[in-house]
């Protein structure tokens, strides 16, 4: 195009504007418009302007949004940037990004992510469902070779009820803080590191606290490379970091699917309250060993799993609203995270130590770290623990054995937190 | 609250190594059956 026709298509642009301007102006000064609802042309643009985010950040709780959507974003970066627990954290910073948008109302009635977590969190459904697929994807088998070590998964359990026990001894001592019974014990589940119990049981106790809880639980996941290889450190001696345990047997697929019976049996009879639990992660677990039906159990492991994480996280993150999360109680929650975390770290350290002294055959005390869920990251920081101390020592099967009892365990405590103070 | 509190914690961690201590008895019992009744069956096989 050349320079003089360009210059004469902007004259005619622009002539084409202001016309259209010049139209708005006469129709908005006309009194037949005005009776159509808008007014005048003024109050159009006040209309206009009412229904803009800006505005909507500049009135009541705007900043608080505003702030959320800082929070979202660093959960975002967090899972972009640093790769922690990515599958939960980028859709839950982006179900907090959507839901801190003023006036969109999509975590309000009606709004996409209210129906969604209506749907899945409420009811309980989607953990129960990831659950399944957890089941499908985990190998009971290190567990039902040295049964022994389903203790070192009930020992760190024991961060679960101390940060119950700190919920409640804060509440007392920290003005602005006042957790029920209930809160305390969902706020104690995250020292289960298990998302989805955590998420069944908040959701069940304390759905105000949902979003505190989870984000609380699945940054401390990520944080377990951190976290855990100090107090594992502090607890053993070198020569205890050094013993080498005698190699697992193998275990026969009979055995494997009337582990996943067994459990089942055991729930139903003396913990139904967290037959939901252990039920889906059982039935996941028996789809896989059975070895019939591996579509069924192809598809829990990877389209079932996703599509419900999918889903999870954006809910969960619908629950960051700057109205919940803002306050005193959320620094509290992720105090208390971090305490249960610990505790049940060194419970399950300690433990192990004390089984390692009792027991005939050798048990290296670092395997009892891996008694948090957190399946499987926590056990291969055991196991990486274990070869900075002794390149001979490989504990990434034995500690698979607390961990996957740390699933059960944190299932179990969460079904007694359910009989007892629903 | 906090009697109620630690009467929770005592009855959690009580079922929890109950559950686990049980199971580790039963899951013991159960692969010690198990084998010996595979150990049987591919004796028989054998035979």
């Amino acid at each position: 195009m050349s320079a003089r026709s360009h210059k004469k298509f902007s004259f005619a642009k622009m002539a084409a504007v202001a016309f259209v301007f010049c139209i708005a102006i006469l129709l908005a000064s006309q009194p037949a418009f005005a009776s159509e609802g808008l007014g005048s042309f003024s109050s159009a643009i006040s209309e206009l302007w009412h229904s803009t985010g800006l505005y909507g950040f500049t009135q009541d709780g705007g900043f608080g949004k505003l702030v959320m959507m800082g929070v979202s974003l660093v959960l975002i970066y967090l899972a972009i940037g640093k790769g922690f627990e990515p599958l939960l954290l980028l859709p839950i910073g982006f179900g907090g990004l959507l839901c801190n948008i003023p006036l969109a109302g999509i975590a309000e009635a009606g709004g996409f992510l209210r129906v969604i977590y209506d749907f899945g969190i409420n009811t309980g459904l989607f953990p129960l469902l990831i659950f399944m697929g957890v089941g499908a994807m985990t190998d009971f088998g290190p567990l039902i070779a040295n049964p022994k070590t389903a203790l070192l998964g009930g020992a760190a359990q024991f961060g679960i009820f101390t940060a119950l026990l700190g919920a409640i001894v804060i509440s007392n001592i920290i003005p602005g803080i006042d957790f029920s019974l209930k809160d305390a014990a969902s706020i104690g589940i995250i020292g289960g590191a298990d998302g989805p119990t955590a998420i069944f049981l908040s959701s069940r106790l304390s759905p105000d606290l949902l979003g505190s809880i989870a984000v609380a639980a699945y940054s401390y996941m990520a944080l377990v490379p951190i976290i855990q290889p100090p107090i594992m450190r502090a607890l053993t001696t070198e020569a205890e970091r050094n013993i080498i345990m005698k190699q697992l047997r193998p275990v026969s697929r009979l055995e494997k699917i009337m582990f996943s019976i067994i459990v089942l049996l055991l729930c139903a009879l003396l913990l139904p309250s967290a037959a939901p639990l252990i039920g889906a992660l059982m039935f996941g677990n028996l789809a896989k060993e059975s070895g019939v039906v591996n579509r069924l159990s192809e598809t829990m492991q990877n389209a079932l799993i996703n599509i419900v994480t999918i889903m999870l996280g954006l809910s969960v993150g619908s629950k960051l609203a700057a109205e919940t999360f803002l306050s005193p109680r959320t620094l509290g929650i992720l105090f208390l995270g971090l305490v249960a975390f610990s505790v049940g770290t060194a419970s399950g350290v300690l433990l192990a130590k004390l089984m390692n002294k009792i027991c005939k055959e050798p048990i290296n005390p670092l395997i009892g770290a891996a008694g948090v869920s957190a399946v499987p990251m926590s056990a291969r920081i055991v196991h990486n623990v274990g070869q900075k101390a002794n390149r001979r020592v490989f504990l990434l099967m034995h500690a698979m054995g607390p961990n996957v009892s740390g699933v059960i365990g944190s299932a179990v405590a969460a079904g007694v937190l359910l009989a007892l103070c629903q | 609250m906090f009697l109620e509190g630690v009467i929770l914690m005592f009855a959690g961690m009580g079922a929890v190594v109950l559950f686990l201590a049980l199971l580790v008895i039963v899951t013991n019992k159960s692969s010690t059956l198990i084998r010996a009744l595979e150990a049987k069956m591919n004796q028989t096989k054998a035979e």
